[in-house]
């Protein structure tokens, strides 16, 4: 898998799965960096997009990874607009792939999980399919809260 | 006095908005990057401002016009869009930023501007769209209109207690774009409404309204779907 994250931690939990060379044709990860200038944020979900078309060329499946906090809203506004936009663009490439079989969904990691936990739900959801277009939160931080 | 400021108020849904805050009494500071705004303001009696939200210089006029009004708004509605569809594949990353920049980056960079000027116990309202649940050829449209909901939570809490920030998500609403498309397209899409018909932009409006009167003042960070029951269906 082509795996793209800026978090060393995490790409070393990861480096199971594959490398920043991997085949795209395997999957797409891709975890944003967190930005503090809009110039950054929009950067990084270009990124998003250019992996996200990569895949869909090939039809492969597309992992991206939020930190939890920032997809319930419990962050910077830069942050919160790169989480849930990811969100909502792993909806959208679930929704167009659907037809020819290509798998999109969202991570969402709570910062108190192990970086572990994030290659296991990307091994169950790429093995079961479960998870189309969803958000998978690794922890628990988001229970009472009413998901974006 | 009260001032509602409205972006992309030349038309459509933001015409709509304007049209029923001037209802409501506010005086309306209206912006929006076409000359359709100068006439919309003529014809509520306010002020228009030609500037694009994307650019320095348009920020400056917007925020230089809120100052020589004298007033600080009590509401702001960051209604600008854009689209530029196409499945992912033939989707160029020009028009991935574009609407980035217009749907996401513009509404971040104005609320930033005016929270400060905004009245205490004032309102912003963020248009958001039923598309971001998912669509297909708006992955860009779908990232930028997500990406308000996260701007909208994280501002929530951010400028709580003093301002309330909502979001609206539309869904198929009847405007010259939407008018422009084949009728068996618009008669699928309708198909899937329960509530069987197109949205009317006063539809939008007056969710905006609400969400900006003091009716509403216990609600703040959340998005109100006004899609007729797409959303779920």
């Amino acid at each position: 898998m082509r795996i793209t994250v800026a978090d060393p931690g995490m790409a070393a939990a990861l480096a199971g799965l594959g490398g920043g060379e991997g085949d795209v044709a395997d999957g797409v990860v891709f975890a944003p960096a967190p930005a503090a200038t809009w110039s950054e944020a929009e950067d990084e979900l270009a990124t998003a997009y250019r992996l996200a078309r990569e895949a869909s060329l090939t039809g492969a499946s597309v992992f991206f990874v939020v930190d939890a906090a920032a997809a319930l809203g419990r962050a910077t506004p830069l942050d919160s607009a790169v989480a849930v936009g990811l969100v909502a663009g792993g909806r959208c490439l679930a929704f167009e792939g659907q037809r020819k079989g290509q798998f999109a969904t969202v991570i969402a990691h709570d910062a108190d999980q192990p970086l572990q936990r994030i290659a296991e739900v990307i091994e169950f959801a790429s093995g079961s399919g479960v998870g189309l277009g969803q958000t998978i939160m690794t922890g628990a931080t988001h229970l009472g809260a009413l998901l974006p | 006095m009260s001032i509602a400021v409205v972006t992309g108020a030349g038309r459509g849904i933001g015409r709509a908005i304007a049209e029923r805050l001037a209802t409501d009494g506010h005086q309306l500071l209206l912006v929006d990057v076409s000359e359709a705004v100068e006439e919309t303001a003529r014809e509520l009696e306010g002020t228009a401002v030609r500037a694009d939200i994307t650019a320095a210089d348009g920020m400056a006029a917007i925020v230089s016009a809120v100052r020589e009004s004298g007033h600080g708004p009590a509401v702001l509605v960051n209604n600008a869009g854009i689209t530029r569809d196409a499945i992912l594949r033939r989707m160029t990353e020009a028009d991935f930023r574009a609407v980035l920049r217009v749907n996401l980056g513009g509404p971040l960079a104005l609320t930033r501007e005016l929270a400060p000027l905004l009245q205490d116990g004032g309102a912003v309202v963020n248009i958001s769209s039923r598309a971001q649940l998912g669509n297909v050829g708006q992955f860009n449209y779908g990232v930028s209109k997500g990406g308000v909901i996260g701007v909208t939570r994280a501002m929530a809490l951010a400028l709580a207690p003093r301002l309330r920030v909502n979001a609206v998500a539309p869904g198929f609403v009847e405007t010259e774009m939407t008018r422009a498309m084949p009728s068996e397209v618009a008669q699928r899409v309708v198909r899937q409404i329960p509530l069987a018909e197109p949205g009317q932009p006063m539809d939008i409006a007056n969710a905006v309204a609400w969400l900006a009167s003091h009716e509403a003042r216990y609600v703040t960070g959340q998005v109100l779907y006004s899609c007729g029951g797409r959303s779920f269906a």
